[in-house]
């Protein structure tokens, strides 16, 4: 048995795939690549396989994070599966990391800390006053409504990092985690007019998304989200494609 | 190519299903629409998740791409949600693939499998901004062509296509292409066009023949305009069914009914059962040769990743190479984890010994279709089941360990009785107590039986096509009086009762045997805000009465009178091989409960074995 972890990224009209078609995507494409994917028991046997936070529909991503099971990796290396894998799928969905883990390796959806994002309003003012919003308040309170109670949220202390342009915020982000900026790059427009980044925390315990701090703003922006990277670890956070 | 989606994000944010409406499924076919001189855009008026389930559009999507010339795209019809707002905002309708209007392209084919999709097809037409009405359209309008089991009377829809291809798609769209480009390198003329395509055999272009009636409304005369044209038109059968296959079928993205590989292993049918048009329609029998099929399956489950295999005929009990096929599959694949489903399967000891391997037969129950309840019923619908078949089938069932059935039956059949319908309660309960008879300790808990009635509907090209259909408040008290005779059965709690709605079957009846008048009525309630009319949630049974009344038609001269058998049938151009003669000879049989051996046990001269060089071998 092993275990993998792998990023991947989805693209374009891939957000409007909800997680469980999504995981039905992969189960497919695992077996259309030949991958030698574990089993569960039982008479109706299901890939192993869990992701580290499902992603919303109408949000793209360059990193998301999911863990499979193999019962070997065959007579490929995992750059030559990745390989494999991207060319039986769509072009939209593609694996950029394929990382070994060791066997006693907890599941990214408990590793998982904190989450970035990169919202795109297309309109440099908005995005120079949503950063201008969040730097001059000392708290933004959201209240979550639940069923039963509403509980009330900082967002300030929920979002450790934002900014309206690409090199400040990884490099703010570096001082507190290791990042993969150069990996970003490679998918997003770093000069592109009219976008916040900004680091969430994310988890069982605090679990921020982006849309929050709009709801808040309460200025009527259309925006689009994407999921830059995840991370694990507290105090320093540990982007999840680090192994 | 650039490609984007048609609709815009707050749209497709906004609707249920995005999906339905993104295309670049996986073995979706790309080429530039540019580098192509035909564009075909292949329709099922139906949801996407419906649509992409019929086995026939895969097949006929690889056909045309094979053709380098040509670029097949699909379209199917968007769900009321997104009807609204392509409305609302005059957005024209779209295909998935290059997300381009339908508009723009050369040909729009649309399958016709059952009549309630009708008011759909109108849909298309009418968000697809072409002219709902074939007179309308001038030369830069898509072609638009029906095909499907539907197109056997294709008489209601006749005002609204240019061409119906009646038969097996595999055979002359080649040559109706062909002539396409041809003429279109010249001065093209959209009526030359049709008046020669309807000189190939199969087509038939509806604006090129007059119907006259009589005084009591019956059809006196049915000709073409031109002496060119055929008098009659002959059904395609696909003589070789090795030649078009695709190995590569789509993969959706969302779940679909048939979310699975599809294996047709073989098409028509040797039963004979005389409600049944498919059975008549896609006669004579051809089997794939085994060999062939291994080699699809193998392909098919490598190009799409799927986790299921389905085997698909109308009975696939009696394929030649079924034990090779089932057993091969299991061989091959099951280690694989791959599914293996079997549908339209009899009850025996083969299937029995099958089934136990590639199901769980704690959640799987066991499906028998004995259509009636009585042996004097099923002896008049030629189904050639006795109560001992059945109840056999039932025990060797349970003794494996299965304890839920699901039985099928229809309502309204010609000379049905209440006594027939009582039968029907009876054999439910026959089923129970065999069940009840094996020892406690041996039972694998109670029994469960569902017993589905539809409403029997007759239709063209079956031995039935004469007969009266009964109308809404007889299935209404016929179900009524069935429920009745369930709940008086000792094991009623066991057994549990489904029914169809009457007036979607009436309905369906009025289009099946109608002819050029319906549709009008069909406009009508399209006008109205007809639409998904196969979909509970949006039948509205009070516009189609309207809709007949404004029109003057009344519903019960196509569904309840008893026609002769020699007036002339809205449908009597069309030539599928199965002779008229034949269809009374069996229509007179039924009335004295006289079974017909199946094609296997003894040739009844059906007449389709004209398209075999050599006749059907047995």
């Amino acid at each position: 048995m092993i275990k993998a972890r792998l990023r991947f990224i989805k693209l374009g009209e891939m957000q409007y795939i909800g997680h469980l078609d999504l995981m039905r995507y992969f189960q497919k494409l695992f077996r259309r690549s030949g991958l030698d994917i574990s089993y569960s028991k039982g008479f109706n046997p299901h890939q192993i396989m869990s992701f580290a936070s499902p992603l919303g529909v109408g949000l793209t991503s360059i990193g998301e994070y999911m863990d499979i099971t193999l019962e070997s990796i065959g007579e490929y290396t995992e750059n030559e599966w990745i390989e494999i894998i991207n060319s039986h799928s769509n072009g939209l969905v593609l694996i950029t990391a394929f990382i070994i883990m060791p066997e006693n390796i907890k599941p990214s959806m408990s590793l998982l800390s904190a989450a970035s994002y990169m919202i795109d309003t297309s309109d440099s003012d908005a995005a120079a006053d949503i950063e201008k919003f969040f730097n001059e308040n000392d708290s933004i309170i959201y209240i979550k409504e639940t069923k039963k109670s509403s509980k009330e949220i900082d967002l300030k202390k929920g979002i450790p990092v934002l900014a309206s342009d690409y090199d400040t915020f990884s490099h703010m982000l570096s001082e507190i985690a290791v990042n993969d900026s150069e990996y970003e790059k490679q998918y997003i427009d770093t000069g592109k007019k009219g976008c916040i980044y900004m680091l969430c925390k994310a988890g069982s315990v605090l679990n921020i998304k982006p849309d929050m701090l709009f709801e808040v703003y309460q200025k009527e922006i259309d925006y689009q989200i994407m999921r830059l990277d995840m991370y694990s670890g507290e105090g320093r956070y540990v982007s999840m494609s680090v192994k | 190519m650039d490609r984007k989606p048609a609709l815009e994000r707050n749209i497709l944010m906004s609707v249920e299903k995005p999906a339905r409406y993104i295309g670049n499924e996986i073995n979706m076919v790309k080429k530039n629409p540019e580098d192509v001189d035909i564009r075909f855009c292949m329709c099922f008026p139906d949801v996407y998740e419906i649509g992409m389930s019929h086995l026939g559009i895969q097949i006929l999507y690889d056909m045309f791409n094979r053709r380098s010339d040509t670029y097949c795209e699909r379209v199917y019809s968007p769900w009321k949600d997104l009807d609204e707002i392509m409305r609302k905002e005059n957005i024209p309708l779209f295909a998935l693939e290059s997300q381009q209007p339908v508009k723009d392209f050369d040909f729009l084919g649309i399958t016709l499998q059952y009549e309630m999709c009708y008011t759909n097809v109108l849909q298309i037409l009418d968000l697809s901004h072409i002219p709902v009405f074939s007179k309308d359209r001038g030369n830069d309008d898509p072609v638009v062509i029906g095909g499907g089991p539907c197109s056997y009377n294709p008489e209601p829809l006749a005002d609204f296509f240019d061409i119906f291809y009646i038969g097996e798609g595999e055979t002359v769209y080649d040559k109706l292409l062909d002539l396409y480009k041809d003429m279109r390198k010249k001065d093209y003329d959209r009526h030359e066009f049709l008046r020669k395509a309807a000189t190939i055999e199969g087509l038939y272009v509806p604006s090129l023949y007059t119907v006259e009636y009589d005084d009591e409304g019956l059809i006196s005369s049915f000709k073409p305009v031109y002496d060119e044209l055929p008098h009659k038109i002959r059904k395609q059968v696909a003589t070789d069914l090795g030649r078009y296959y695709s190995v590569k079928p789509l993969v959706p993205y969302i779940k679909v009914t048939q979310d699975r590989a599809v294996l047709e292993i073989m098409r028509g049918c040797i039963r004979g059962c005389r409600f049944c048009q498919a059975g008549m329609i896609y006669r004579p029998l051809r089997e794939r040769n085994a060999d062939y099929l291994k080699s699809l399956a193998k392909e098919m489950l490598s190009s799409t990743g799927y986790e299921e295999i389905s085997l698909s005929s109308l009975s696939s009990s009696d394929c030649s190479c079924l034990r090779e096929m089932v057993y091969y599959l299991i061989d091959e694949f099951m280690d694989k984890k791959v599914n293996i489903s079997l549908p339209s399967l009899r009850i025996d000891a083969f299937s029995l010994d099958v089934m136990s391997k590639v199901q769980d037969i704690r959640k799987s129950s066991l499906t028998f279709a004995p259509e009636a309840g009585s042996q004097r019923m099923r002896d008049v619908i030629n189904k050639g089941l006795t109560q001992e078949n059945i109840l056999n089938g039932a025990m060797d069932a349970f003794k494996s360990g299965w304890n839920r059935v699901k039985l099928y039956f229809m309502l309204g059949l010609p000379t049905e009785t209440y006594d027939d319908i009582e039968a029907i309660a009876k054999l439910a309960e026959s089923i129970a107590e065999e069940y009840y008879s094996i020892p406690k300790e041996e039972r694998n808990g109670k029994v469960s039986i569902v017993v589905s009635t539809s409403l029997f509907v007759p239709k063209p090209f079956t031995p039935f096509q004469w007969v009266s259909m009964n109308e809404a408040n007889e299935f209404t008290d016929k179900k009524g009086f069935l429920m009745s005779k369930i709940k008086e059965q000792l094991n009623q709690k066991s057994i549990k009762y489904n029914c169809h709605d009457s007036e979607v079957s009436v309905l369906e009846g009025v289009f099946a045997r109608g002819d050029r008048r319906c549709g009008s009525v069909l406009y009508s309630a399209y006008k109205k805000g007809c639409i998904f009319d196969s979909w509970s949630e949006f039948f509205d049974a009070e516009k189609w009465d309207e809709a007949f009344e404004e029109n003057g038609i009344d519903p019960l001269f196509y569904t309840a009178r008893e026609r002769s058998t020699d007036e002339i049938l809205p449908w009597d151009f069309i030539d599928i091989g199965v002779t008229k003669e034949f269809l009374i000879r069996e229509y007179e049989k039924s009335k004295n409960a006289v079974v017909t051996p199946n094609c296997r046990e003894k040739c009844s001269g059906c007449g389709a074995s004209s398209y075999l060089k050599g006749g059907c071998r047995f």
